[in-house]
């Protein structure tokens, strides 16, 4: 649970996007547009009726005018290029307008209880007036220019688990068990807005070119994916559900071993010899300014490269002797990327693992616990926040804050900025040791019980603690407080979960990704699917 | 939002633990006073109400602790709201259960004893059986109790005889069962009891509160608000610098 190895997962068979797909591909759903009114410049109104063969659902678009200069992908922003919403039960004329007066709003809106995911998304303005030019000249884009992006739309906010009065999530598994896995709602949206972004752009061309214009290629738009910009707010839920984190990691970490007794037959070993062959291919075609996300790109470019040749070279006898070679060689970043590559490998030997990715988020306090008892379990499971050093003037210096501005989540400098009083409580580790602190002073005999009578403080630490220790994996390993904290770390761990791969990272705070390139359209439902499309590479066209 | 706002149950939450944490900072386990107002809430017992008439004593003194001398576990609330220290006195309660079979809580000095109810249902869930009294006005006084694992506390309304006119503070006793509590304080238990709520109505009840929402009112909706706002830093140049550019 090393922060500096989470922070270089990549997505797998079990990821979000992966399962969704899968989903939708392979059973009876079926997803129709019902309503697209739009003018010649794309605005207006869209709704696609989304059938799973359990439930029924729509999604509702709103498709606006965007000043230029108002476009932001921050969470501050107020104005987007669409907004949308997906929701369960009839959308009556009554509803349909409640809906246009809220979503657009976003945050400053309310939608009712049957709303289930709410989000907005900005247009890539070079990618869009680029595609619909040439689509209305009855041209094909340059793949050069599409792929520098990989998206036509980009998200930046999907709120769900009952924001602004929509559906709670224990709802959610109650009323709509069809998207009761993790995250399963919000990753439909985000498939629906890449659908709607390709026929937005085929319909402006169309009102621009009349009959010169030309539809985008089929091949072309399985390249398209969704962008998404994603800030600080997500890097909170990981330290706030450690016992879901732990899970997520347990279950990659169970599917691992799984696979790893596998017996190694040629047909499997040229297979993983050709998918980490994508997944160099896909590493070369990353287009980011960041220095130091293209020094990982190559770096695991380059040390899959060798792997390649060496096991081509060695035909190794077993799967362990591959990952063996990959921890004397490669760093972090490859050995994940050679763990994601043999999990596609054996994906449907894993599929069963799905189900059991959800968990409930709650800690029992154990007060009969004694102190002793107490001190001891912190040593084993909380040694790495007792070996920490916290006297450095830079160790505490970062602190969490959630702003004024929407509550948006920020960091500060505890010796620059003020607000520190406010801060959220997130530096676990030092909870840790403070309370560890605390009980070493203490009679080690009381219970936990009349420990926290006196000092409530820790009762939160403590049941946590308790809780954790039980757990496969127990909590991230981090100081989040140091000066040099990195919370994009924390942003690619659960992006990696989504079924995230391409990272572009705009700061230490916020990230641009590409979700769903190279998954399947909703034309392709009903078609063979072969669940193969992790790491995307440029189609031949 | 003219007469009312309906909150999801999610935010709901997420507006009292702020509120918490605005009281508190990190001096307390807010986390856990959320739900112990959600759990008064969702019974009909008040939680909202009870909230909003504690937070401006809150924070408040942390209560005397001391043992009597048959052993029960004595609390001196100090005069402040029960509902900053009824968890940590429930921890209390459930740890002597656990270790010695059965414990005794008494606890005075104290407003909002209703809360005590919570502590019945929580000892059911940490596989203990639970009652609990505490006086009403007029010679009338409620009780709590609940079987180990069962879904909800029985709570009734008991007309007390004479003898019983001075009783005073809540008093929780936590045992393997029922009929352990019932051996000991046989005469709570014979009193004429009325107002009974079945539990299935308390489930039915959150259920509508899940599939609907919870509606409170404006002025309500804006006390909260105005509690959970206190977590949040004023915005400058430097602090939005601190979410990317």
């Amino acid at each position: 649970m090393d922060l500096n190895r989470l922070g270089t997962l990549y997505p797998y068979p079990l990821s979000f996007m992966r399962c969704l797909v899968r989903q939708i591909m392979g059973g009876d759903w079926n997803i129709t547009r019902r309503k697209f009114e739009l003018d010649a410049n794309g605005f207006g109104e869209a709704v696609y009726e989304v059938d799973t063969g359990a439930g029924g659902y729509n999604f509702v678009v709103f498709s606006h005018y965007l000043d230029p200069d108002s476009r932001s992908d921050r969470v501050i922003a107020e104005a987007w290029d669409m907004t949308a919403t997906l929701c369960a039960g009839e959308l009556t004329q009554e509803r349909l307008q409640s809906l246009r007066d809220n979503v657009p709003l976003q945050e400053a809106g309310r939608v009712d209880s049957d709303c289930i995911v709410l989000t907005r998304a900005n247009k890539s303005a070079r990618n869009f007036s680029y595609v619909v030019e040439c689509l209305s000249r009855g041209e094909q884009p340059d793949l050069d220019v599409i792929a520098k992006v990989g998206y036509i739309f980009r998200t930046t906010a999907v709120y769900g688990s009952g924001k602004f009065g929509m559906a709670d999530w224990e709802k959610v598994c109650w009323r709509y068990p069809d998207l009761a896995s993790p995250f399963m709602a919000e990753m439909l949206v985000c498939f629906l807005i890449r659908q709607f972004s390709l026929e937005l752009t085929d319909w402006v061309a169309v009102q621009k070119g009349g009959d010169k214009a030309v539809p985008l290629s089929e091949d072309i738009k399985r390249y398209v994916g969704i962008g998404n910009a994603t800030g600080l707010g997500m890097a909170p839920y990981l330290i706030t559900h450690p016992r879901l984190i732990s899970n997520w990691i347990h279950i990659r970490e169970t599917a691992l071993r799984r696979v790893l007794k596998k017996e190694m037959t040629p047909a499997l070993f040229y297979e993983f010899l050709a998918t980490a062959q994508k997944a160099v291919q896909h590493l070369s075609e990353i287009d980011t300014d960041n220095e130091d996300q293209n020094t990982l790109n190559a770096t695991a470019r380059n040390q899959m490269s060798s792997l390649i040749s060496w096991a081509d070279a060695t035909q190794p006898e077993n799967w362990q002797t591959i990952l063996e070679y990959v921890a004397e060689t490669c760093a972090f970043e490859t050995q994940e990327l050679v763990n994601s590559i043999l999990l596609e490998v054996f994906r449907e030997d894993i599929y069963d693992l799905q189900s059991e990715l959800g968990t409930k988020e709650v800690y029992h306090l154990i007060p009969e616990m004694t102190l002793s008892e107490l001190k001891a379990l912190i040593e084993t499971h909380y040694d790495w926040a007792l070996a920490e050093d916290y006297s450095g003037k830079s160790c505490l210096d970062t602190f969490w804050y959630r702003s004024e501005e929407k509550q948006e989540p920020r960091l500060g400098r505890r010796s620059q900025e003020p607000g520190s009083e406010k801060e959220m409580l997130l530096g676990m580790g030092y909870a840790a040791k403070c309370c560890y602190d605390l009980i070493s002073k203490d009679n080690d005999r009381r219970s936990v019980a009349e420990f926290v009578f006196d000092h409530p403080k820790c009762r939160y630490i403590i049941r946590r603690m308790q809780t954790m220790a039980q757990s496969q994996c127990g909590e991230i390993r981090a100081n989040l407080l140091d000066a040099d904290v990195l919370p994009i770390q924390l942003l690619r761990c659960k992006l990696s979960f989504f079924g995230v791969g391409k990272f572009d990272p705009r700061s230490k705070l916020w990230v641009r990704n590409t979700m769903f390139q190279g998954a399947p359209l909703t034309t392709d439902i009903g078609a063979p699917f072969k669940d193969d499309w992790c790491f995307p590479v440029r189609p031949d066209v | 939002m003219s007469s009312g706002v309906t909150l999801s149950l999610n935010e709901l939450r997420a507006l009292l633990r702020k509120a918490f944490e605005g009281i508190y900072g990190h001096d307390h386990d807010w986390n856990a006073l959320t739900d112990l107002v959600l759990w008064l809430e969702f019974h009909d017992l008040d939680g909202l109400k009870i909230f909003f008439d504690a937070e401006p004593g809150l924070p408040c003194d942390i209560p005397n602790l001391s043992e009597g001398d048959n052993g029960d576990i004595l609390i001196d609330g100090k005069g402040g709201s029960f509902l900053q220290f009824n968890v940590t006195s429930c921890d209390l309660l459930v740890s002597k259960a656990k270790t010695a079979g059965q414990a005794v809580l008494h606890v005075n000095n104290t407003k909002h004893v209703q809360v005590i109810t919570a502590s019945v249902a929580r000892c059911a869930s940490s596989g203990l059986a639970a009652a609990a009294w505490w006086p009403s006005e007029e010679n009338s006084a409620y009780i709590a109790f609940q079987e180990a694992g069962a879904r909800a506390p029985n709570l009734f309304r008991v007309s007390l005889p004479a003898g019983f006119e001075n009783y005073e503070g809540v008093t929780i006793i936590a045992a393997p069962s029922i009929k352990d509590i019932q051996t000991r304080y046989q005469d709570w238990f014979q009193f004429q009891k009325s107002g009974q709520t079945p539990s299935n109505e308390i489930e039915e009840r959150y259920q509508q509160h899940l599939d609907h929402g919870f509606a409170m009112s404006v002025d309500d909706y804006k006390r909260l608000c105005h509690y959970a706002d206190r977590v949040l830093v004023e915005a400058t140049e430097q602090s939005r610098r601190g979410a990317g550019e």
